[in-house]
């Protein structure tokens, strides 16, 4: 700085020193704009976010009562745990019914959970992301599914060593493949503003109806099969369109999430 | 050396208190900018130089732990601090200079985050504005002013001046 002062003064451009530090920050930012996505980038973005990491868990820490917290994440993780099961029973007894002579059939639930703490919640406008307190050295990786007691929230989308980013479901960048419960028809999950989502991709001629179940049909690879993502609230055939527009109530609320778990899927699924 | 490595560390717990604090004082998910009243401060106070750079390091905190497109906030905060600076111009003035300095930042920030992150894209142009980004400028505005008006922030005046 002290050099660039010195620069500027011996051409007698003193008054323009604050417009050139803002241009080359501006520039700067712009760069990092078109750099995002790349490795490099994002491994400073990680150092970063672990550094902050030391001085948001002892904020985290001032509100919570220790001795009940302990004892109602094992219950939550239980209670997780059961409704996922609960979902995937469901999911297994329609194919039951359908597929009665194959008899190819999951035995039991092969998710694992992690829970992990929200210590952070969208510093910027526009972003829907939460920073929780679990990274790579609690086994957390890239493109895991997060979710809390009542349905799915979203994946990780950055892992640190003690702390992760979690995209949510009301991310534009975030979209799950989704089966409708009783009518069978897949689709993908799209933000479109608002508390609620869209599912885009079913076909027109689909009777999917209000209060249909909503859950994740495992199709993307990413999000483990049977994971309740909500109930639908609407649907609506527009005119000529190909795909019928519903809307459906995440079943979790985003806007109070303060402890979740991560979904270790030890079973491999069905990829497109 | 010492002082600057103490202002550095202030703004690293604004940083924090951005996205721990604040979601506690939300109101219909709308958040005040912490970031942006800590910056016209030290706008006003050390130039538009000196904003520029805070506004840059704090911005690039904030994007590393939102997930979203990196260079967002420092893009937005560096200008914010560019601002402040340029109102103030070196000198904490009064508090007609922090007020306007405060909304003009304030809405500057927010129409960068409006901008680039997009979420015309789904919702239209007026809806997001509408929703977050005016009562999010109204909200940090508001509180900038609490801010202003509590004895803490006269009595750093005081010393200050004194």
């Amino acid at each position: 700085m002290a050099g660039m002062s010195a620069f500027l003064e011996k051409f007698h451009l003193e008054s323009l020193e604050p417009w050139i530090v803002l241009g080359l920050a501006v520039l700067i930012s712009l760069g990092l704009m078109a750099t995002s996505e790349r490795p490099g980038t994002e491994a400073v973005r990680v150092r970063t976010t672990e550094m902050l990491e030391v001085f948001v868990r002892p904020i985290n820490l001032i509100p919570t009562i220790v001795s009940l917290k302990g004892e109602n994440t094992r219950l939550r993780a239980e209670n997780t745990r059961l409704k996922i099961e609960t979902s995937q029973l469901r999911e297994a007894q329609f194919e039951n019914l359908r597929l009665r002579q194959m008899l190819d059939f999951r035995e039991g639930s092969s998710l694992t959970l992690r829970s992990a703490q929200v210590i952070g919640k969208n510093p910027l406008p526009g972003v829907s992301s939460l920073l929780i307190n679990a990274g790579w050295n609690a086994g957390v990786r890239k493109n895991m599914a997060v979710v809390n007691d009542r349905g799915l929230i979203g994946e990780v989308s950055r892992v640190g060593s003690g702390t992760s980013v979690v995209h949510l479901l009301t991310d534009r960048n975030v979209g799950a493949a989704v089966r409708l419960s009783n009518c069978r028809a897949d689709g993908i999950t799209s933000w479109m503003g608002g508390k609620n989502l869209m599912i885009e991709g079913i076909a027109s001629a689909t009777p999917a109806r209000l209060g249909e179940e909503v859950i994740t049909s495992g199709l993307d690879g990413v999000f483990p099969p049977g994971i309740l993502v909500g109930q639908v609230i609407r649907t609506q055939r527009a005119g000529e369109n190909l795909f019928l527009e519903i809307e459906v109530e995440p079943a979790a609320d985003f806007s109070t999430i303060e402890e979740i778990f991560v979904v270790w899927d030890n079973e491999p699924h069905q990829t497109p | 050396m010492i002082l600057h490595l103490l202002h550095l560390l202030i703004g690293v717990i604004i940083v924090v208190l951005q996205i721990t604090l604040a979601n506690y004082i939300a109101i219909f998910s709308v958040k005040p900018d912490l970031i942006v009243i800590f910056l016209v401060v030290r706008g006003l106070i050390s130039g538009s130089t000196a904003g520029v750079i805070w506004g840059f390091t704090l911005g690039f905190l904030a994007d590393a732990v939102s997930g979203g497109l990196t260079g967002m906030g420092s893009l937005a905060y560096c200008v914010a601090g560019f601002i402040a600076g340029r109102v103030g111009a070196g000198k904490m003035i009064g508090r007609v200079h922090y007020m306007f300095a405060l909304a003009v930042s304030s809405v500057v920030v927010n129409l960068i985050f409006y901008y680039f992150g997009e979420p015309w894209r789904e919702q239209g142009l007026l809806m997001p504005l509408l929703k977050h980004t005016i009562p999010g400028i109204l909200y940090t505005y508001g509180l900038g002013m609490v801010w202003m008006m509590s004895p803490f922030c006269r009595f750093l005046a005081e010393r200050r001046r004194g």
